[in-house]
């Protein structure tokens, strides 16, 4: 714990900063709730929060307009959380890999990936989609998995491999005495000490494919694959509707902030760990 | 040595991969329309916000319950992803029998490919004449005398207006009624007039690809035609030109006129709709559209200066069958017996405001004010489709807001849009 | 086959990494090589029939584009501002989440929650609340401040600005890995600095932050990327407006590709993005002397 003074009136100062930037930070979200449930008659003549007419109406729009959102949702939930399970596993492998081995290719392995990182896919949109319709997987959920996989995967390296470089190569010298093979030593050690670095990652992967679309949106072309990014884009056209466009917007977050939710007490656990560690 | 190999793969791979991809990119002939049984499913296309507003989920059901045993889907798409269906066509798939698409120029590239059948050639006008068509909005989708891109309803630009909100600013009399503008300066005056405090009263589509729409629809108006002599070549610098860009700086200037478009498209339409803005210079079809929400007592079009005589620009939304199509035949079935219906068609008039290609749906219009889209209709013409239409656009926007916003004169502007024009490629097929 | 222990330990360091690595090159190797081979093509993707070679040009010609000289500008401004905001704003934040202590759950999810949204529909979330007509911003002064509507995004400094704000809504990650790298650091070695007279900036900068100079690498490499490859926001906020005053490059590249069809050019400007970013970002490695 670094204590930047002990006096009592700089921690209610810390405090109030942080409970005013918190505040900052969650409004879109309130502002978003609150408008969802607005009748179209408030969302034009009263934009504040708080609102006396509650209804549903945005919603019952939403069903009838005929999108088929239990399709995209599915499509959704498939595919990222198998491109993060994937990009999750192989990312906790490339970063213990890249932070605790020397190897001859080490260097021109981490560019490349760095390059890869950079590179603006908008351009690859037209390659992309060729290559996948030469291999008969364009518009399958198989055909957005594996590019985002590729997407996603020197991300979640670049974390991990910061995550265990701050572990000691104690832990590695132990295991080895102890005689465990160096997957052992990966499995068994290694990754539950890095555990909320791998909730990070996965977390930022899963939000990093939940909301992709503009990988989406050339790769699919039905209800086979169509994902919720692309398929909420379909009803835009009621922009002026703030009502329907911030149901649908609350729609679409409501899984990550669920799994958020749910994964925070493990995630503030593991960094509470690290700090006792320390 | 471990170096090396990654490499190698990487080489080896990326050739193969080139090769796949250059055989595959030489023109695989169109099918002959095989005339074997044709299957019992019509898969449409359309564009995200066609999908609702031409009632594409009606006309699926309707045609299911007409023909049992025969199904349709439908699957909404964005509108620019149009050309990834080149590469699935000439790889000799398709995943639509139909589509539906909101611009000529979209299905331009397919049809240099030859990638659609024309409406002729699939025996459509035998069962339907073709003057029950408007003939302004059929001439958009015919190339060289064939139809390639069947209309289904046409949007001109013109100006909705607030009735309620012209009363209070003492523009329109207590019945609603508007003078209808003769000059731009007129028509800036009633946007003065209706400006309150910091709510400018008139909002133009100057957006980087709406500006052209807007000029050249006003262009039109003043001078009867946006084309010089040849037919083809827009015109610049006239003294219409002039008018209409100095009313619109004006207007600008003074807060009479919102920039806000500029950035945002949508911008004046949300305002119009929520009942702010009194006049809403873009597509006619935003009146009926804001109806309820501002009340139809509220709402209703004016021309601009010259929209009447001259006419407008037009835009419409229309029909393609692929060649790769699995079944061509049920296409034109399902259109002709749900589209170029006066039921569908006049439903597409009053709920969203476009104007039907069929004629006998203008019967059913449920207001009279239809009246004078339908005269300025029957008189617009669309853009034209240079190659690179877009960049004339993008160029033209860009100098008449730098122009509005005060960072240059009227001529220096007039000359860079002529410069740009001169400069792209304005072949048309 | 013998093996001597240090080439163990390199094959078992290199098979780790190999399925990552694969992963990689197979789905993105392709399309990045035909990329290339574009990049040295002219090719209108409506029109032209096939790509036609002409090697370097394009790398030329797009220099020539002042709209892609903008876009360059624009770029730079992202990353300028961005440094200061994306780094040193995560940092001040996690110097005073550390500083509570254990109570912190709270604010560290507050902070946190907004990387659960879309970027695109976060995007939207802002364009709802900036609307100039019905939005809580302009709601908030009018009513509440009795201060004159505003347009957000009339001019273009306040567009870039917001921007430049609005796409650090996200910086929660940014906090938790300096966070986390701060829970690591010695203790013991501050309450030495305290003992030996230090002030608090002093134990700060001299003892804290030194420590996590390998996180904070990490952190100004990514938050640097992302300012370099910006493209959602424009692109949902302003177009690129007002008078490209928000055009990033990638938000123009974009354009070329699939408003002008221009594949070629598009390209070319992709691989200059592209290795920009590279030479910053290992720049940036080398300054804080890791790898």
């Amino acid at each position: 714990m670094i204590k930047l003074t002990r006096i009592k009136g700089w921690q209610f100062l810390v405090h109030m900063i942080l409970a005013v930037v918190s505040f900052i930070f969650i409004f879109p979200f309130l502002y978003i709730i609150a408008t969802a449930f607005k009748t179209e008659f408030d969302t034009f003549n009263n934009p504040a929060l708080l609102s006396l007419n509650l209804t549903l109406e945005n919603f019952h729009m939403i069903a009838a307009s005929g999108v088929k959102l239990g399709a995209y949702y599915l499509n959704s939930v498939i595919l990222t959380t198998v491109s993060t399970l994937v990009v999750v596993i192989v990312g906790a492998a490339g970063g213990y890999g890249f932070a605790k081995f020397k190897f001859k290719s080490r260097k021109p392995m981490l560019i490349t990936m760095l390059l890869t990182m950079t590179f603006p896919l908008g351009v690859l949109l037209i390659p992309m989609y060729i290559m996948e319709f030469k291999l008969q997987i364009d518009d399958s959920l198989i055909g957005l998995i594996l590019p985002n996989i590729a997407v996603n995967t020197p991300f979640a390296i670049f974390i991990m491999q910061a995550i265990f470089r701050t572990i000691p190569d104690e832990l590695i010298d132990y295991a080895e005495i102890d005689g465990c093979t160096p997957f052992r030593t990966w499995l068994q050690i290694m990754i539950p000490v890095a555990k909320n670095g791998l909730l990070t990652a996965g977390i930022l992967c899963f939000r990093s494919v939940w909301g992709e679309y503009t990988l989406a949106r050339t790769l699919s072309s039905s209800a086979r694959s169509i994902p919720l990014a692309v398929g909420l884009t379909f009803l835009k056209w009621e922009r002026w509707h703030f009502g329907i466009m911030s149901a649908i917007i609350l729609l679409a977050i409501i899984p990550p902030v669920i799994i958020f939710l749910i994964f925070r007490n493990y995630f503030q656990r593991g960094l509470a760990i690290g700090a006792v560690k320390g | 040595m471990k170096k090396i190999i990654p490499s190698l793969i990487v080489v080896l791979l990326t050739l193969i991969f080139l090769g796949t991809v250059s055989a595959g990119g030489q023109q695989v002939p169109a099918t002959e329309g095989a005339e074997a049984q044709e299957p019992n499913l019509l898969r449409i296309r359309s564009v995200d916000w066609l999908t609702q507003k031409a009632f594409i989920s009606e006309a699926a059901d309707k045609f299911m319950s007409e023909h049992p045993g025969k199904k349709v889907t439908f699957e909404s798409f964005e509108g620019r992803d149009v050309n990834k269906y080149i590469i699935q066509w000439s790889g000799g798939k398709s995943d639509m029998d139909l589509l539906v698409v909101e611009n000529p120029e979209d299905t331009t590239a397919f049809i240099m490919k030859d990638m659609l059948f024309s409406f002729d050639e699939l025996g459509f006008w035998e069962s339907f004449p073709k003057d029950k068509l408007v003939e302004s909005i059929l001439a958009v989708g015919t190339i060289r005398e064939q139809v390639f891109y069947l209309p289904i309803m046409g949007e001109i630009y013109w100006i909705n207006t607030n009735k309620k909100l012209l009363q209070e600013a003492g523009v329109a009399d207590k019945d609603g009624n508007i003078p209808h503008p003769k000059t731009w300066d007129e028509l800036l005056n009633m946007a003065g007039k209706a400006t309150v405090g910091k709510q400018a009263g008139m909002s133009v589509r100057l957006d980087a690809g709406s500006t052209e729409n807007s000029f050249y629809s006003a262009v039109k108006g003043l001078r009867g035609s946006f084309f010089k002599e040849d037919g083809v070549t827009f015109v610049v610098d006239t003294p219409e030109s002039r008018e209409i860009l100095t009313a619109w700086r004006k207007g600008v200037a003074n807060g009479w006129i919102t920039t806000a478009t500029m950035t945002d498209r949508n911008a004046g339409r949300v305002a119009y709709t929520a009942g702010k803005l009194a006049l809403l210079y873009e597509s006619g079809s935003r009146w009926p559209e804001a109806a309820p929400f501002i009340g139809s007592a509220n709402t209703g079009p004016l021309p601009y200066p010259g929209g009447l005589e001259g006419g407008s620009m037009l835009f419409v939304a229309g029909f393609a069958i692929p060649k790769e199509s699995e079944a061509p035949n049920t296409a034109v079935q399902f259109i002709e017996e749900i589209y170029m219906t006066d039921l569908f068609q006049s439903k597409m008039l009053n709920v969203y405001g476009k104007m039907p290609s069929l004629k006998s749906a203008y019967a059913f219009a449920s207001s009279p004010e239809w009246e004078q889209m339908l005269i300025a209709t029957r008189k617009s013409v669309p853009a034209p489709q240079y190659r690179e239409h877009h960049v004339f656009t993008a160029g033209l926007a860009d100098n008449i807001q730098a122009y509005l916003l005060g960072k240059q004169d009227l001529d220096a502007c007039l000359k860079a849009v002529q410069e740009k024009l001169d400069s792209i490629d304005k072949r048309i097929y | 086959m013998a093996m001597t222990r240090a080439m163990q330990k390199r094959l078992t360091g290199f098979l780790f990494v190999l399925p990552g690595f694969l992963c990689v090159l197979l789905f993105m190797v392709f399309p990045l090589a035909y990329s290339l081979y574009l990049s040295m093509t002219s090719y209108n993707f409506a029109y032209d029939a096939a790509p036609t070679f002409i090697l370097f040009r394009n790398y030329v010609d797009i220099f020539k584009d002042p709209l892609f000289i903008n876009s360059i500008k624009v770029t730079l401004v992202f990353v300028g501002l961005g440094i200061p905001i994306g780094i040193i704003t995560p940092l001040l934040l996690a110097l005073l989440l550390d500083s509570l202590g254990r109570r912190t759950t709270l604010y560290e999810s507050a902070i946190f929650v907004p990387l659960v949204v879309p970027i695109s529909l976060g995007c939207l979330i802002f364009l709802l609340m900036l609307d100039p007509t019905n939005g809580y911003f302009n709601f908030f002064l009018t009513k509440r401040l009795g201060l004159q509507p505003f347009n957000w995004v009339e001019k273009g400094w306040t567009a870039l600005l917001l921007m430049v704000l609005i796409s650090n809504w996200e910086m929660g990650y940014q906090v938790i890995l300096f966070l986390t790298a701060l829970k690591g650091v010695d203790r013991e070695l501050i309450d030495a600095a305290q003992i030996d007279g230090a002030t608090g900036i002093q134990r700060v900068f001299y003892v804290t932050l030194p420590q996590i100079s390998q996180t904070t690498a990490v952190v100004s490499v990514l938050a640097i990327i992302r300012a370099f490859k910006i493209f959602v926001h424009p692109m949902v906020l302003t177009t690129g407006g007002p008078l490209h005053a928000t055009e990033t490059i990638y938000f123009y590249l974009y354009r070329t590709a699939f408003e002008f069809f221009q594949m070629g050019q598009a390209s070319a400007m992709a691989y200059f993005l592209s290795f920009a970013i590279l030479l910053v970002s290992i720049f940036n490695l080398k300054i804080f002397k890791t790898d």
